[in-house]
């Protein structure tokens, strides 16, 4: 019994190493692509039912532009819609919604999309895993 | 055999000249002169953030969009990714585009006329904000305009 137990021990940390060694060959097929080497960004969608002119607009934005972390930002009077992205270590979705409301002193609320309907292609697999499986790759790329 | 070494000598520093001259006059790449990956992921940011927040995109969007309003970055981080590594490869980069060909990318989308322009136009306001100079905003914009046919009406 203890020899069966060795030698499954043995086949299963033998297919590890060569499924290890496998994809860590795959990883370095080619080298990293250049966005890996760029910091990943957050973005929040505000609402804003009191941005009407373009003056507003290009206040948030010039404002809204020079909070740590934000690497861009944009205000649409037409739309009433303040999109930014940030550096999630730097800042936060709600402190950007606190400094708009703070800024503008206006009711701020999430941009809300449902009900829109949209059409395109769909893929089965959700995109967060095919993200997680490319970081990984990225992480075992030596080249 | 000292006037041959000399011979030999001269040739050999006219030939690097040469080579010099010719590494001097070899223009730079759009790439180099946009500025790199990190100026490209700027105006990238900037035009995903424009695109976010025009009306004419709400329907192409949407999904994205929602998931971004759910906390779910995924799908923003694979646009950025793709939208760095096609400018970059499509301005002369060492990027590679590995997502989907454009038809393929927008099959079932019905994008019209009208929100191309759109998208064009919020892309024209990034490069704008970074002052991009209106040569290489052109060629960049002359790359990406050829793809239209490719986009709309898909």
């Amino acid at each position: 019994m203890k020899k069966i137990i060795i030698k499954i021990t043995k086949i299963s940390a033998y297919s590890l190493l060569g499924l290890f060694s496998a994809f860590v060959v795959y990883a370095n097929l080619e080298p990293a692509p250049m966005h890996a080497y760029v910091k990943p960004i957050s973005m929040t969608i505000l609402k804003i039912d009191g941005l009407e002119t373009q003056a507003q607009a290009n206040d948030i934005r010039q404002h809204v532009s020079e909070v740590a972390g934000v690497t861009a930002c944009s205000a649409n009077p037409t739309s009433r819609l303040v999109s930014i992205t940030f550096d999630p270590d730097q800042a936060t979705a709600a402190s950007l919604s606190k400094f708009v409301g703070k800024l503008t002193q206006q009711p701020v609320q999430n941009a809300s999309f449902e009900g829109v309907e949209s059409s395109g292609p769909q893929c089965p697999v959700p995109l967060s895993y095919i993200m997680a499986f490319e970081r990984v790759k990225y992480a075992f790329c030596f080249r | 055999m000292k006037k041959t070494f000399v011979v030999l000598s001269l040739a050999l520093v006219a030939l690097m000249s040469s080579c010099k001259k010719e590494e001097e006059a070899a223009p730079a790449s759009l790439y180099d002169r946009l500025g790199g990956v990190t100026a490209i992921s700027a105006v990238v940011d900037q035009f995903i953030t424009n695109v976010a927040a025009d009306p004419n995109m709400v329907r192409t969007f949407t999904p994205l969009l929602t998931e971004v309003g759910k906390g779910n970055t995924a799908r923003l981080t694979a646009l950025r990714n793709n939208l760095i590594d096609q400018i970059g490869e499509a301005s002369g980069g060492p990027q590679k585009y590995m997502g989907k060909d454009m038809v393929t990318a927008h099959k079932g989308m019905k994008i019209t006329d009208t929100e191309f322009n759109s998208l064009v136009a919020d892309l024209v306001a990034a490069l704008d904000k970074f002052k991009v100079p209106t040569t290489e905003k052109n060629e960049l914009l002359g790359v990406l305009g050829g793809l239209k046919g490719q986009i709309v009406g898909q």
